[in-house]
């Protein structure tokens, strides 16, 4: 038995229980426990299947073709498995596992108030939808694949449907993923106009032959559509009110794993169909990438509500990944395939960890929520006293989202700027190198701003005293969801420690695409130069070690042992209150304050006074009024209002006037047609 | 023979812009749907198909028998008054109803449908009868003339496919006048709910009902 038909069965294998995961659970629905380990465990065996046949396509660099189900002449339910759709592959089956795990003990928060086997069978269903999503081989496939993902991530996000704020949420997510479903369906239908075909296979060889104005009116539709699912900003907006009101395993699989489908779409079309495009389609996704992340991450800064701040950082971190492609692209039109295929391992590389730590965070989110009752930091604290665990899972995540050695989000971010770098000094042209210099620094600033976020996030909810009953009656969460966690923090270490079995695989992709990649551009020389003279990494690395060992021993010879003396926290005197900690809000202030010009910040301070110098209360409020919301969706809104009312005239809901509409088209057309 | 009944047909209907009570528009329906009967015999005579002489029987049952008595049942139930009530006066009506007629002529001169031997004096009628009765749906406001309205339309489908085609698939024929009979029933349904919610039968007063 070939490897190709291995993968094929582990792949069948993986369809097939997700496919018993989403329809089992509903059939027991009447038995809640039995529902939820069904759920569960069909969808962690859906996912080890899915990641195992997904490592198989990638290291064999085989491509799996399975015919499902023929639904009409013309119209063929095909899976095909090649390099870029198994590493989505991957992508989604590993944080399934996690996920599945996860949420056995999650689901217990539910427990009296919700039937937990719509949400397991949902689960599944969703899952199953995006694997179809990276797998199918034609534009009709794939658009429902797509559909069905965004119908069923948007019953997830509507789950806790009782809450106001949820229903809000769930109405902008659905507006707004159709939105994006209008501008996908329209780029298929360009494409469609021109080859007559549906299949993908016919667009990788003819797409190429278009003319340009149509490949750069598709290339537009395809940013709008995919951006908005994406969540690049400005297209963001249901991004950060979806994702915080789902269910917390929803959320970590939507946040890791949803957005990143539309990151497949653009890297399908533009890279697959297109190969690479022209060098302006680089340009903008560079420029799209970086607004995103450095809004991203300072809307992300002023969050007091972790799952938020989590959402809008999945903004940034979609920027990172996006600003990585479209570097890719910019190479790849200046005919420099290995810097393209560094560019590409890059983004791959950041979607990888992006999932892993992203999960990772959204299910520790979850576990403070499953032990507190509340997502907003400043009514927690404390909580790494009486959850260790969840703590200590937290911050390997955190860590890796702040790019922190050693875990795989230094790696692949250390990769994006590498990209930059390389842009900088080895592109050609003096505006383009002057940009990639531009993106470089604000790239490392909004690195900066996520390790400033996390540090708030962590800090305020963990360290110090509980501010208040919920944070400090807080437990440690079930095993399960301990578990789950755990999953993602190690793939998170071995991704650091181990960077180049996550390279083998992002290579088999790169290689298809590209060109090889050699190591040297990769790894040994920071910033390369024409002449290639930069220095060894190892002897770099040894002299560092060496100095600093050299500089310790020095110190220690000079002024001996240190002492360190451990005594409670000065406090003049009077005993220490959770009042006198230092706040979410009043962490974030002087940053926020830097750039409130361009965020909109509405700040009250109330002071309550008795003696004119001695205040008896002060209440501080900074409220993010989002400028872009208001400058760019109101108006369009309003405009859209003010065309319904001018349509209302005509469509007003009058029986007689209507059948006057149809009389005269009737005489109309039988005039015209004589 | 046929002349006198398209002019039959004419008439009855142009008598729909003039009546002041709804009873009177339910005889009228029962007497257009008998001429309608009488047309499609003559029809199965002349060409001697045989399914047409029961579309005839059906028209008579259906048509001149069980609507008419559905409708006026559902009047004299929940409409004491049993005036009609219209958008402009019973002049204008009937003046714009001229109008109709005069494009309805205007249009039907000018198609050229095959298998018109026996049929052209009809189509025109038909055309007609389509254009009026949707104008009865457009003029009046209660709910029961627009179940009339919809009748004559259905009249006049039934006279252009009888006299162009010579009727349709027995089945079709049977599935259509099942339908009108549910139509029929659902709009009288319709017109007590209407009446109990709004004491009145006026679709104007739906208008509220929008969001």
């Amino acid at each position: 038995m070939s490897v190709a038909d291995l993968a094929a069965i582990w792949f069948l294998a993986a369809l097939s229980w997700l496919l018993i995961g989403s329809i089992t659970p509903l059939l027991t629905a009447g038995h809640q426990p039995i529902a939820k380990r069904l759920a569960h465990g069909s969808a962690c065996l859906g996912g080890l299947c899915g990641s195992l046949a997904a490592i198989l396509v990638l290291v064999s660099q085989t491509t799996l073709v399975l015919t499902a189900w023929r639904i009409m002449p013309g119209l063929v339910w095909r899976f095909q498995v090649d390099a870029l759709s198994a590493f989505f592959l991957l992508v989604i089956s590993v944080v399934l596992v996690a996920v599945a795990v996860y949420s056995d003990g999650y689901v217990r928060k539910y427990e009296q108030k919700k039937n937990v086997a719509y949400l397991g069978a949902l689960l599944n269903g969703f899952a199953l939808s995006m694997m179809a999503v990276v797998t199918v081989t034609s534009s009709v496939t794939f658009l429902i694949a797509w559909e069905v993902m965004s119908l069923i991530s948007f019953l997830l996000v509507m789950f806790e449907h009782e809450k106001e704020q949820v229903r809000t949420a769930g109405y902008i997510y659905f507006v707004m993923t159709h939105i994006a479903t209008a501008f996908i369906i329209l780029s298929f239908l360009i494409m469609f106009g021109f080859t007559d075909s549906i299949e993908f296979m016919v667009y990788q060889q003819q797409l190429m032959q278009l003319p340009d104005g149509i490949k750069n009116m598709i290339f537009l539709m395809c940013l709008i559509g995919f951006g908005t699912k994406a969540g690049v900003i400005p297209l963001h907006i249901w991004l950060p009110r979806a994702h915080p009101v789902a269910p917390s395993s929803i959320s970590a699989l939507m946040s890791a794993v949803m957005i990143k489908t539309a990151i497949y779409g653009l890297m399908r079309i533009l890279v697959d169909f297109f190969g690479g495009g022209p060098a302006w389609w680089g340009q903008v996704l560079l420029a799209a990438g970086i607004l995103s992340a450095i809004w991203g991450i300072l809307l992300a800064l002023a969050e007091n509500d972790i799952k938020r701040f989590l959402a809008y950082s999945s903004t940034e971190n979609i920027g990172i990944i996006l600003a990585g492609l479209g570097t890719a692209l910019i190479f790849k039109a200046s005919e420099q395939p290995v810097m393209a295929s560094l560019a590409l391992t890059a983004a791959l590389f950041h979607i990888l960890s992006h999932a892993w730590f992203k999960g990772l965070l959204f299910m520790g989110a979850g576990s403070v929520l499953y032990a507190t009752h509340t997502k907003n930091i400043n009514e927690l604290g404390g909580l790494i006293r009486k959850m260790p665990w969840t703590a200590a899972l937290f911050l390997v995540g955190g860590m890796a989202l702040a790019a922190l050695p050693p875990f795989s989000g230094l790696i692949s971010e250390w990769l994006i700027l590498q990209s930059l770098l390389h842009l900088t000094f080895d592109s050609s042209g003096f505006w383009l190198k002057i940009a990639g210099a531009l993106a470089l620094a604000l790239l490392a600033l909004t690195g900066a701003f996520a390790a400033g976020g996390i540090v708030k996030q962590f800090g305020t909810a963990f360290l110090a005293m509980p501010r208040t009953q919920a944070a400090e009656q807080a437990t440690e969460v079930p095993r399960s969801m301990r578990l789950g966690m755990a999953i993602l923090a190690i793939l998170l270490v071995v991704g650091g420690l181990w960077p180049s079995g996550i390279l083998q695989l992002t290579g088999s992709v790169t290689n298809r695409y590209f060109g090889q990649l050699d190591g040297t551009r990769l790894l040994w020389q920071p910033v390369s130069t024409v002449t290639g003279g930069a220095a060894d990494m190892t002897v770099l690395a040894g002299v560092f070690i060496l100095s600093a060992v050299l500089l310790f021993g020095l110190l220690r010879w000079k002024f001996g042992r240190g002492t360190v003396v451990v005594d409670e926290t000065w406090n003049c005197g009077t005993p220490l209150t959770p009042s006198m900690e230092y706040t979410g809000t009043s962490y974030s202030h002087p940053v926020l304050m830097i750039f409130q010009n361009m965020l909109g910040i509405n700040r009250q301070v109330a002071v309550e006074r008795e003696y004119p110098y001695y205040p008896k209360k002060i209440s501080h409020r900074l409220q993010v009024q989002a400028n872009m919301e208001a400058y760019l969706y109101k108006p369009l809104i309003a405009a859209m209002l003010a065309l319904s009312q001018r349509i209302r005239t005509i469509q007003n809901g009058n029986l007689q006037n209507y059948l006057a509409y149809m009389v005269g088209a009737l005489v109309i057309a039988l005039i015209w047609s004589r | 023979m046929d002349s006198l009944v398209a002019a039959g047909l004419l008439v009855s209907t142009l008598l729909l812009f003039k009546i002041k009570k709804m009873s009177d528009a339910v005889g009228i329906i029962a007497f257009q749907s008998a001429l309608l009967a009488l047309a499609a015999a003559i029809m199965g005579i002349k060409t001697g198909l045989t399914h047409l002489l029961l579309a005839a029987g059906l028209t008579v049952a259906v048509k001149t028998l069980m609507i008419p008595a559905i409708l006026y049942y559902t009047i004299r139930k929940t409409d004491a008054r049993q005036a009609v009530e219209r958008t402009s006066s019973p002049h204008v009506s009937l003046l714009l109803a001229t109008l109709l007629l005069v494009a309805g002529y205007y249009v039907a001169a000018h198609l050229e449908l095959p298998g018109t031997e026996h049929g052209q004096s009809y189509l025109t009628t038909s055309i007609m009868l389509i254009f009026l009765g949707t104008f009865t749906m457009i003029e009046h406001k209660k709910a029961i003339m627009q179940a009339i309205g919809l009748i004559v339309i259905e009249n006049g489908l039934f006279l252009v496919t009888q006299s162009v085609s010579y009727g349709m698939p027995l089945v079709v024929e049977l599935g259509i006048f099942f339908d009108l009979l549910v139509s029929a029933a659902v709009i009288a349904v319709l017109s007590f709910r209407i009446h109990s919610t709004f004491d009145s039968l006026n679709t104007d007063k739906m208008q509220n009902l929008k969001g």
